[in-house]
Order: C-alpha cells, then structure tokens, then sequence
C-alpha cells in the first residue's frame, strides 16, 4: 500500500531535482543581480571609506596599462630581423621624407645598430624595389628613392625584356622604349642595373605615350602603393 | 596694454603653425599630385608681413630651420629657407604692391630663391615643378594672410 505512496513522492522529488536544475542558472543568475543590487550600498560605502585606496589603486592600474601599451607599441615600432627563405631582411619605419620637391630622399628608422650599411637596396614589400641606402647613422638610415628626380635606372620590361631607362620623380618615367619593341599597359618593369640583383620588381607599366616622330616611346611607372602613404619598407641585409 | 597681449597671442598663433607645418611638410602631407608646398617657407613668409619685431621673426625662423631639419647637422634646405626667410623680413618695406600682391610676389620669389639656394640644378632640370610648387605655396599664402589679416582686424576693433 504505501510502495505506490513511496514512488510517486520519490517521484516527485525527482520532478523537484530537475526543474530545480533546469532553474538553477536563471536562480543564481537572479539571486547574484539581487546580492549585486542589495550588496551595492555596501559596496558604495566601502568604496568611500576606502576612497582614497582605490583611487591610488585605480591610479597604478592606469599607469600599469598605459606603460604595457607603451612596451607593446615600442616592440610593434622597433626594427625587426625577418628571415624569408635565403634572404634577410630589417623591417624599418619612415621617420620622415625631404621636406623639398628636389629630393626623394626618406629617413628610416633602422641604421648601423641594425646592421644596416651604406648601399643596402631597400623594399616596399620582398621582390619591391624601392630605392637604396645613402647614408647611414646609428639607428637611422637616409633612402634614395625611385622618387628622387635626379635618379636614372636600366630596367627591362615584360616578358620580352625590352630595355628602359627608369628616370627617377614624383611620378617616375620609363624612357627610350623602342617604337619597335611592343610594351603593353600592365607588364612588369624590372630592374636591369649590374650594382642590383637582376630580376628585382619596380612596378608595371602605366599610360604609354607615343612619341610621334621619335623612335622611341615613354610611359609612366605604375607601383601598387603610394609614395606619400608608404609606412614600412624593408631593407636586405 | 592690450595690443601687446594681442602681439603675445599672435606669436603663439604663429609658433603653433610653424610647428604644424613642419609635421606635415616632413609627412609630404598636402602633397597634390606629388607636388609638396613649402609650409614652413608659406608661414614664414606671411607672418614677416604682421611683424617688425626682428628678434621674434629671427626666433620664428631659427624654430622652422630645426622643424624643417631632415637629417642630423644644418642641411641646405634649413640654410635656404633661414637665408630666404630673413631676406624677405630686410625687403618687406621696399615692396611696390603692400597686401596680398606683394605676399604673392614675395612668396614666388622666395620659392624660387630656396631651390637657387638649396639645389640650382633641380630649377633648371624641373622647372615645371618649381613653378607648381610656387603657384601651390602663393595659393596656401593667400589663405594664410587673409587669416592672420582678420585676426589683426579683430585686434584693432577689440
């Protein structure tokens, strides 16, 4: 007679235990925004006891956060030595450019402290030619660029291997294009001088000018980022 | 009184842009189809126009010569704009047309004086660019001394 009674309370408090479980995370949740609600005027009034406390407390984490961001900005800002298959290469920042449109001269801030010396090529990105070390302090380096309007370079374009002279600006030139040779819009210039591994990129052919009676044609130089916006750059070791 | 917290207020206006426009000339800010005015040549400029005070301007001066300074050591282009600069502050007097034709005359010269100055060769093989770059700077001068011209105006009302 009471072994029905027995299962059906057993039942029940098998009922209890799972829609207690089933409750429990929104319970605690509304008993921890009840405890939070009733235990803020404590909280407030510990807080303003030990005011001053927490103030310096608060103080020394906003000086502890500030100087960790000041050491990971430092690491991010440092020079860096990446190593890419054979080549070595010290990531540096642009300082500043020549104040002046008769130079394309930029300072990086990577120098002998790096490793860098005088002549080392530089890149905007591995295989980008950019320009070349000119000067070299303790962790600055000077850069002539292909910007530099009194700067002239061999190079050769596309596939057929047509010879140019890169002639260096604020919007670099490549001259002496063969009327005969067929250049296209589009096609890798390369450069071609003996003081530079062969085979390094300087852009692409842009807008082709016909020369008109001349034998040879000129067009514009066309790299994939912007002189005024170029950030980084890398220089070979 | 007055007038000389106005003259106070006016050096500080004129420090503050100097500064500025040596971070955006250093950043080739500014920069239109690759051409970069020289600000710092622009505020130099213009303010020897509202100045007689000499040693102020050759202060004014010395600050945009260090702004300006693209590598350790004194460079031409900080001896060019020093030399320039204080060259404009001795004719200032002596120009025919007073206001914003003479700030314009004197800033295409000065322009032009500067790549004389800091690199000759770069006049005669670009002078496209120069021309540019002196026609960009009278544009930005223009802006500069209608400014500081209300600024003095305010001051003589107050």
């Amino acid at each position: 007679m009471r072994r029905p009674q027995n299962i059906i309370l057993l039942a029940v408090f098998c009922a209890l235990f799972l829609i207690g479980q089933w409750l429990f995370i929104p319970k605690t949740y509304v008993n921890s925004v009840i405890i939070q609600a009733l235990q803020a005027p404590k909280v407030l009034l510990q807080s303003l006891i030990n005011r001053h406390e927490i103030v310096t407390q608060l103080s020394d984490l906003q000086l502890e956060n500030q100087s960790l961001r000041a050491q990971i900005q430092e690491l991010k800002s440092s020079p860096a030595i990446i190593k890419t298959g054979k080549a070595i290469y010290v990531s540096a920042h642009v300082y500043s450019s020549y104040p002046l449109n008769n130079s394309g001269l930029i300072l990086i801030s990577a120098g002998a402290d790096q490793g860098i010396t005088k002549g080392a090529i530089v890149l905007a990105a591995p295989g980008i030619f950019l320009g070349q070390v000119t000067d070299v302090s303790g962790s600055t380096s000077q850069v002539r660029t292909i910007f530099d309007p009194d700067w002239e370079l061999p190079v050769k374009i596309g596939d057929q291997k047509i010879d140019s002279l890169l002639v260096g600006g604020h919007e670099p030139r490549l001259t002496l294009i063969s009327k005969k040779k067929m250049a296209h819009v589009g096609q890798a210039v390369i450069l071609a001088a003996k003081e530079y591994p062969y085979g390094l990129t300087v852009g692409t052919v842009g807008n082709l000018k016909d020369g008109g009676a001349d034998l040879f044609q000129e067009a514009a130089l066309a790299t994939s980022y912007q002189f005024g916006s170029l950030n980084d750059m890398l220089v070979v070791q | 009184m007055a007038s000389s917290h106005w003259r106070a207020y006016l050096a500080v206006i004129v420090v503050a842009l100097i500064l500025m426009a040596g971070a955006l000339q250093m950043h080739g800010a500014l920069a239109v189809y690759g051409i970069r005015p020289d600000l710092m040549l622009v505020v130099l400029i213009v303010s020897a126009l509202f100045t007689d005070n000499f040693l102020l301007y050759l202060l004014l001066t010395l600050i945009a010569s260090i702004g300006i300074r693209f590598a350790p050591g004194f460079g031409p282009e900080a001896f060019a704009l020093v030399v320039v600069s204080l060259g404009v502050f001795a004719v200032k007097s002596k120009i025919v047309w007073p206001g914003l034709l003479g700030s314009a005359i004197l800033i295409g010269a000065g322009t032009i004086a500067v790549y004389t100055l800091g690199s000759m060769q770069f006049l005669f093989r670009h002078p496209g660019i120069v021309a540019a770059e002196a026609l960009y700077n009278i544009v930005l001068a223009a802006i500069l001394y209608e400014v500081l011209q209300l600024i003095t105006r305010y001051e003589k009302k107050a």
